[in-house]
This record gives structure tokens, C-alpha cells and sequence, in this order.
């Protein structure tokens, strides 16, 4: 299968690959991490390394692989060489097995020696070791709550203990097996990228069109999803977990994402799926390449793409990519659905246009305009069938309500955070009193039974539900509503109503509900699994100017920790209710559009749930932090008071607080100003 | 020997082989003659492997030709189109191919260069566009190939190059009974050393015969002003005359 001469001589020609690959880890990766004085500082460099978040170390991932499999198949490409290539006394078999493990060896030698260099004990401190441990750092220079790092539970080695050494060989073996399997998959990419293209040119296009291929799928499904059914989008953009996931499985540079955060993604999301995916792409990859390298017809080496059916397929996705693009921009600039479909027509001609440009390597493609007809008839199917699927096969599936004997619990909106861990965590993350589920069942009802009024009504599908559109300001309500049946399975729905059907269908005393503020922040109903609660109080002036722009200032905050059981009851408590109150509070003020323009100051209180230090209850339920939680008025001062009556607060700091209040208005109240 | 029978080649609706013929006895030297486009390049590409005919059997020695090994191990290619690796050396070229050929011939590879006076240790990359021909072929020699297939082989080369270089291959029709294939548009050359020829036109094979028995053919045709005719002249008139048969013309030419 292999020819050992012509491997050692492709080793031999392209060396330099691998040894500036090595040169580039060593000096622009390794080397600023050892020769930062400031310990936290290594510590985060490492960590970024291992999670595969080292932006020159994820760049050298990719460039090495991709220079090897343009060296060693770069012969496709020019027919001089093909022809040498192919007239030696070895098998198409052969030649490809062997420029592939050529390749193969060429990107991962830089990385062995760099995993080796990696193995040599760092020497941090007991103290970083400990923060290792609870899986979460704060960097000293960095806004306390908002910038600290994950950890991930996800790849922590086993048995640390205090002042050992954190990069032990099973946390750098496990980071070279991601880092190989990663370069192994780019490599496959780059290569059968190169076996489909005809010049060097057309192949890195394929190669860097390629990996976005499935999260251009995923956005089109959830475009025509928020556009054709009602209820089932959370808007173009809005389902990022997804989105993030998406992009992750299909493209190992962005593994790091999911890896690291423990919050969203559990071990078997983050890190199992991922190698059982990368292993099977990668697999199916070379498997591709060895197949269509046999097919490849030297005589067409030059042409754009090598085989007639995938260059048709490339034509119509970069037309189909053009079209959804000058779409979606005329209707976000009209928000006319005429104006988007003529968007979508002028895009795809423009598309096909430059599609066969490349295609053709020539700016001449008028004889190629009759074809236009077959391509636009094939984009007219697929939309007629994506309709028809979107109304009578999706529509009916996703306008249906679970049966009440089936329904364990119920969350409305997906929450400050989304509770991956096992299912035990999920249960309690739903809120199952019967009153509770009636009340959701009734506003889901309510809302399906409108749903004919309310999916005409303008832009309701779309993410985005305040804003100014021709001067009018537009508010809308987002409602997600999420059962949780008693086999475990999980169904979600999203709506954007008018606020004007919120406030007259009653959907709005559902909505202020305490099951809606308890499953926004479930960590309320799961006191058990917290270490303690981190607050951060600051005074934030906020601004929406006349064009709709938003503008925020925020004072130094004044940062408390209370982690004794029995006060953090406490302050649970002072939470739910300060949550359970204003939210009809705050509602009341967002209802009035004024507010909508103009200067705001706010007494804000920003809330961190740390997670309970227990390594092996961390690795069970790997929730990790809790952050973003935004709310001022009253209540924040009350918990403030409590904080101060058991002495958490200095004195000086309240009245700082207070004065500033005091410099931008009379009171902690939201002030408006025009 | 080598065989094509019925081979046919189209590249994008445009036919460059035609139910082509060709036939070339083992320790001859054949030489495929036409126009610029007649195919012959394409013919040549099919015997080397690096083509697959659409229908058609190409076999040497009764073997399939495309991707077969133990075919390609045996031949020599010498296109007019050349490819060293970069930065390499004829030295090391030499190392490359006396691993990938079984039958590699070190002391002839020696010989050859000296020959040749081509500098073992110089780039090839540097050579003029004949050095690199003449490294091409003493290459292709040291292999010891049973069939050598030649592209143009001597387009662009002096004299007495070309004369050193065709001296080689008969040397080795001799002495190993080596099959030659040459196709070239210098007929003056090819008149000298082919035992046959095939006249290629569009793809098709107009006529393949013994050199010798061609000419004792034509001889007693009037037209030619020497006798016996050159190939040059029987390249020319058979040429013409399947110009005049394909317009219903013979009997004007004839006249």
C-alpha cells in the first residue's frame, strides 16, 4: 500500500514544513508562557493551551496541515507534475496512501515535539493548583465576575494534588490526542479539498468553504424555520448554544468552545461526541480522497473542479449562500418579505454569476446563463419543499402541546444558564407544581389559538423585539416555553409576541410569574450544589440614543462573598422574592416607551453563583459558574442592607454608592431623560 | 509488444482518439507521425498510464497498462513537457530513481552523465532546456526500461545531441531489444532510425506499416520526386490524399 522511497523522498522535500511548524509552537507558544513572570498569567497561557484557545497555536494547526497537503498533493494541480507523478512504478493506491502519510507525518512531528516540550514540570504554586481544583481562576487585573476563566471539568487530570504540577502526562497526552485528531482532520479537509480542485486557487477555496458548509445549513434551517413556522425559531441568530455546537462538531478550531465551558456543555458533549465525530469526518474524509483520487481524470488538471457533478453542487451552494445573504440583508434594511424575495432573485443571479466566474476562471460566462434556469428551478423546488415541510409536517409538530399526563415540569425562557449535567440537575431545573404547568399550558394555548393573527403580525419570528424602526419604537416579547416530559425529553418553543398581545391576552401575569423567575435562575431552587454567592454592586447609566444605538457606563463595583450556609439561604431567599416583585415592576416600566429613549441610571447588582468545591460533585454536575444576572431597584438595596447588617459591607462603600447614585439622580429608580 | 486496439478519447465533447489502432513489435522502434493536435501526445499519455481510455484495450505484453505497476516499472516516459523536483540534483534524482526502480543501473546512470558531460552535483532546475532532456533520458536509460516511450524527444536540441541521443536508444534496441516508441515532428530525423511508422490524423491511425515496405510502395507512385520517397513526402501525400477521400475529391487529385 505504501512506497517507502517515495516517502522518505516527500520527507525529505518538504522538512522545512515541519520545522517551522515546531519553531512557531516553540517560540510564539511556549516560550511566552515560560518566560511570564507572573504566575496566574502562565497559568492562563496554559490553560489556553490545552483548550485549544491559543489563537498562533489554532493558527499553526491549521497552516501546518494545509502546507503539507498542498506539498504532497500539490502535484494535482499542475500537469507537468501529474504526469511525472502518475508514470511512476507505483499504484494510484500507493501514491495517495503515501503523499497522505507523508502529510500525515510532516504536520503531527512539530506537535509531538511540542507535547513533549509541554510535559516539562511548570512549577506553579500551591495556590493555582488549588484554583485548578475548583476549576475556576480570577485574574486579579480583570472585572472580577464578568472575565473569570473556566476551567474545564471536562479534560482536569485526575488526582492533582496541592503544588503539583497541573501539566502531568495524562493532561498533555490528552491535549496531544485533540491536537492530532485535529491536524488529522484538517489534513483530510485540505486534501480532498485538493483532490476535488483542478489549481491550487479553486482548492483553498473548497477548503475554506468546506468547514462552513454545516453551519450555513443550520442557519438556513433556522431561518426558513423562524420565517415558515411559528413557534419554532429563537430568531437568526439567536440559538447560539447551537449555533456554537454546530460550528464546533464540524470544525476542530473551535473545539475549545465547548470543551471549556462546563456551564452548557457536559463531558460527553464537549469532548466524547467531538472525537467520536472527528474520528468518523476524518475517516470518511480520507476514505473520499483515496476514492475519488482513483476517479480524478489527470486530463482535467487546470479546470476549476476536477469532477462535473461536485463543481454543479459548489456552483449552487455559493449561489444559494449569495442569495440567503442579499436576502436576509434587504429584509433586515425593508423588513418587506416582497423586497426580501427580490432580494433572493437579484442575490442568486448575482451568485450563479460569480460562481461561474470561478468556476470557469473567466469573467465570460455569458454561454453559461441558459443553465440559470436549471439551477433557479432546483432552488424554486427546494423551496416549495421546505414550505411544504415547514406548514404541514414541521407546523403541525411544533404547534402541538404535550399531553398533560406527560408533562413532569415546566421552564419558561431558557434561563440565565442551561443545566447540561445529568438529568437529575435538568429535573430540578423545571418547576412541577401543578399550577404552575396549567399556567403554562393556558398561555401556550393562548398563544396557538392566535397564532393566525399573530403570525402576520410584522417581524414576529425574528430575534429582535426592541427596537426603532422608521422612528416607531417596536416591542415585542420573547416567551420560550420549555416542557420537560416525564421520559426525560425536553421540548422547547419560541415566540415573539407584540407586547400589545401580551398585555391583552393575561399571557403577561403567567410570564411574571415566581416558575418564571425560578427557571431563569434555576440555581435558586438548588441552594445544595452552591459554594457560595458572589454580588457585585455598581451604579450603570445607560443610554439609547435617537437612532436606537445603546450606550452604558458603569461605576467601580463594590464585590461581596457570602458562602455560610445559612446566609446564602438567606440571601436565596432575598433574591427570589427582589426578582418575583420586580419583575412586574420592571415590565410596568418597560411598557412605557419613553424609557426606550434616553439616559437611564441604575442601582445594578450583579450576581455570581460559585459551585460547590467538591471535585467529584463538580465532576457529576459540572455547572461550573453562574454569571450575568442584571437587575436594579429596591431589592438590590435591600440585600444590600442584609449584607451590611452582617458587616460583608463596609459602611464607606454603601455611601459611595449612594453619592454616585446622587450625582445622576434623587433616588434608585429608573430616571428617564430626553 | 505493444497494442492499442479501438481506443477512443473524448475531453469535453471534443474527440482527441477515434477508434484508434497502433501496433509495435517488441525490439523495434516505431515512430507515430501528425500534425500539431493529430493525438499523438494524447496516445503516448494513454500508454504511459496517465490517461484511461473512454473504450478501447491498451495492453503491453498482454497486460493492461492503466495503473498497473509491473507495466510502469518497465517503461521509460520522456515527455516533452519535463518535471524534475525542485532543488534536486541529477545526483540525487539518480538516489530517488535507483529506489524506485528495481532495475536501476548505477554505472550506466555514471556513463550516461559522462557522456552527457551533465554536471551529477548542479540543479537540474538550472539546466538549459536540452540538458534537461538529455538528464530526462539518461534517466529514463538507467532504468533499464523494456519500452521507452519519447515525446518530441528531440524538439529543441543541436545536432549533435540528437544524433548522441538516438545513438543511445538504438544502442539499447540492440543489445536488450528494447521497444521504442518516438513520436516527433522531425520526420528527417525519424526517417532514419523507425523500422515503422503510424501516421496519425484526428484522433484516427491513417496508416502504420514497416518503414522499409512504405517506401518500396510509394516508390512507384509518380508523384514523388525522389525515389524512393521520404517520409517526409509519404507524411505529406498520405496527409493529402485523406484531405481528398474525406471530400469525395480523389479523382481531381488523381487527375
Amino acid at each position: 500500500m505504501l512506497n517507502k522511497a517515495l516517502l522518505i523522498e516527500q520527507l525529505k522535500r518538504f522538512w522545512a514544513i515541519s520545522v517551522l511548524a515546531t519553531l512557531v509552537y516553540l517560540l510564539a507558544v511556549y516560550a511566552p508562557m515560560v518566560s511570564e513572570p507572573d504566575a496566574w498569567r502562565a497559568m492562563r497561557r496554559l490553560i489556553d493551551i490545552i483548550t485549544m484557545r491559543n489563537e498562533i497555536m489554532i493558527f499553526t494547526l491549521l497552516l501546518t496541515p494545509l502546507l503539507a497537503a498542498f506539498c504532497t498533493f500539490g502535484f494535482l494541480f499542475n500537469k507537468k507534475k501529474a504526469t511525472a507523478f502518475y508514470t511512476l512504478p507505483i499504484s494510484k493506491s500507493q501514491l495517495f496512501a503515501t503523499n497522505a502519510l507523508a502529510g500525515i507525518i510532516l504536520s503531527l512531528i512539530p506537535l509531538i515535539i511540542f507535547s513533549i516540550v509541554l510535559l516539562l514540570p511548570l512549577g506553579f504554586h500551591d495556590d493555582i493548583a488549588q484554583a485548578w481544583r475548583n476549576h475556576a481562576l480570577s485574574f486579579p487585573d480583570a472585572n472580577p465576575i464578568n472575565l473569570q476563566e473556566q476551567i474545564p471539568a471536562t479534560i482536569l487530570p485526575s488526582g492533582v494534588t496541592e503544588g503539583a504540577p497541573i501539566n502531568v502526562p495524562s493532561v498533555i497526552g490528552g491535549f496531544f490526542l485533540r491536537m492530532a485528531l485535529a491536524t488529522l482532520f484538517y489534513f483530510a479537509m485540505f486534501m480532498l479539498a485538493f483532490t476535488l480542485a483542478g489549481n491550487g486557487i479553486v482548492g483553498l477555496l473548497v477548503a475554506g468553504v468546506k468547514p462552513l458548509i454545516p453551519i450555513g445549513l443550520f442557519y438556513i434551517v433556522s431561518l426558513t424555520g423562524a420565517f415558515f413556522v411559528f413557534g419554532h425559531g429563537t430568531g437568526l441568530f439567536g440559538n447560539w448554544i447551537l449555533a456554537s455546537m454546530v460550528m464546533a462538531y464540524f470544525n476542530p478550531v473551535f473545539w475549545g468552545d465547548v470543551m471549556r465551558d462546563p456551564i452548557f456543555f457536559t463531558r460527553t458533549e464537549a469532548v466524547i461526541i467531538p472525537y467520536i465525530l472527528y474520528i468518523l469526518m476524518t475517516a470518511g474524509m480520507f476514505a473520499s480522497g483515496f476514492v475519488l483520487s482513483h476517479r480524478r481524470k489527470p486530463e482535467r488538471t487546470g479546470d476549476s473542479i476536477v469532477f462535473r457533478p461536485v463543481k454543479n453542487v459548489l456552483i449552487f451552494l455559493v449561489s444559494f449562500a449569495i442569495m440567503l445573504i442579499v436576502a436576509v440583508i434587504m429584509y433586515s434594511a425593508t423588513e418587506s418579505i416582497a423586497v426580501m424575495y427580490i432580494g433572493a432573485v437579484v442575490g442568486f443571479v448575482l451568485g450563479y454569476v460569480v460562481a461561474q466566474m470561478i468556476a470557469e476562471k473567466s469573467i465570460y460566462v455569458m454561454h453559461k446563463m441558459k443553465y440559470l434556469l436549471h439551477f433557479g428551478g432546483v432552488v424554486v423546488g427546494l423551496y416549495v419543499f421546505v414550505f411544504a415541510f415547514t406548514q404541514f409536517g414541521m407546523g403541525f409538530y411544533v404547534n402541538h402541546i404535550p399531553d398533560r399526563d406527560q408533562i413532569y415540569g415546566i421552564r419558561v425562557d431558557e434561563g440565565a444558564h442551561r443545566l447540561m449535567g445529568d438529568l437529575e440537575l435538568r429535573r430540578r431545573a423545571f418547576v412541577t407544581d401543578s399550577d404552575s404547568i396549567d399556567a403554562a399550558v393556558q398561555a401556550h394555548q393562548t398563544i396557538l389559538d392566535n397564532r393566525r393573527y399573530l403570525h402576520r403580525a410584522p417581524n414576529t419570528n425574528l430575534d429582535s423585539y426592541r427596537r426603532f424602526v422608521n422612528g416607531v419604537l417596536q416591542m415585542r416579547e420573547r416567551v420560550t416555553i420549555q416542557y420537560m416530559l416525564l421520559d426525560g425529553q425536553i421540548i422547547t418553543r419560541n415566540y415573539v409576541l407584540p407586547i400589545s398581545f401580551v398585555e391583552s391576552s393575561g399571557i403577561y401575569t403567567f410570564l411574571d410569574s415566581e416558575a418564571r423567575v425560578l427557571t431563569q435562575n434555576s440555581l435558586l431552587m438548588m441552594p445544595d450544589v452552591l459554594h457560595s454567592w458572589e454580588f457585585s454592586f455598581s451604579v450603570l447609566t445607560y443610554t439609547i440614543d435617537a437612532h436606537g444605538e445603546r450606550h452604558w457606563r458603569d461605576s467601580n463595583p463594590v464585590r461581596v462573598i457570602v458562602s455560610d450556609p445559612e446566609q446564602m439561604v438567606i440571601v436565596s431567599d432575598l433574591l427570589l422574592q427582589g426578582l418575583v416583585a420586580s419583575a412586574a415592576e420592571f415590565r410596568t416600566q418597560i411598557h412605557d416607551p419613553s424609557i426606550w429613549r434616553g439616559t437611564t441610571t441604575s442601582f445594578e447588582l450583579n450576581v455570581g453563583a460559585w459551585p460547590r468545591e467538591d471535585l467529584a460533585h463538580q465532576r457529576a454536575h459540572p455547572i461550573g459558574s453562574w454569571r450575568g444576572l442584571h437587575f436594579g431597584g429596591v431589592y438590590a438595596e435591600k440585600l444590600l442592607d442584609q449584607l451590611a447588617e452582617w458587616g460583608l459591607v463596609l459602611e464607606h462603600d454603601i455611601e459611595t454608592l449612594h453619592e454616585l447614585m446622587n450625582m445622576e439622580s434623587d433616588e434608585f429608580v429608573f430616571q428617564t431623560t430626553h | 509488444m505493444i497494442k492499442i486496439e479501438n481506443l477512443t478519447k473524448d475531453f469535453d465533447g471534443y474527440t482527441a482518439l477515434n477508434g484508434l489502432n497502433l501496433s509495435v513489435s517488441k525490439g523495434s522502434i516505431y515512430g507515430l507521425v501528425g500534425v500539431n493536435g493529430a493525438g499523438k501526445t494524447t496516445v503516448i499519455k494513454h500508454l504511459a498510464g496517465v490517461y484511461r481510455g473512454d473504450e478501447g484495450v491498451i495492453q503491453i505484453d498482454g497486460e493492461d497498462v492503466y495503473d498497473n505497476v509491473n507495466v510502469k516499472s518497465k517503461m521509460g516516459y520522456v515527455t516533452d513537457d519535463l518535471y524534475f523536483f525542485p532543488q534536486y540534483s541529477l545526483q540525487m534524482l539518480g538516489k530517488f530513481y535507483a529506489k524506485m526502480y528495481s532495475k536501476w543501473n548505477e554505472s550506466r546512470f555514471a556513463g550516461l552523465l559522462e557522456l552527457m558531460e551533465l554536471d551529477a552535483k548542479r540543479r537540474v532546475g538550472r539546466f538549459s532546456k536540452g540538458m534537461q532532456k538529455q538528464a530526462a533520458l539518461a534517466l529514463s536509460l538507467s532504468t533499464m526500461p523494456e519500452f521507452l516511450l519519447l515525446d518530441e524527444p528531440i524538439d529543441g536540441l543541436d545536432p549533435i545531441v540528437r544524433k548522441r541521443i538516438f545513438e543511445w536508444i538504438i544502442d539499447d534496441v540492440a543489445e536488450r531489444k528494447m521497444t521504442v516508441l518516438i513520436s516527433s515532428h522531425n520526420l528527417k530525423e525519424m526517417d532514419g532510425i523507425c523500422d515503422t511508422v503510424g501516421i496519425i490524423k484526428r484522433g484516427t491511425m491513417l496508416i502504420e506499416k514497416d518503414l522499409d515496405e512504405l517506401k518500396a510502395e510509394m516508390s512507384n507512385n509518380p508523384e514523388f520526386a525522389h525515389q524512393p520517397p521520404s517520409l517526409d513526402e509519404i507524411f505529406i501525400h498520405v496527409y493529402e490524399s485523406h484531405d481528398l477521400k474525406g471530400n469525395g475529391k480523389k479523382v481531381k487529385a488523381n487527375a
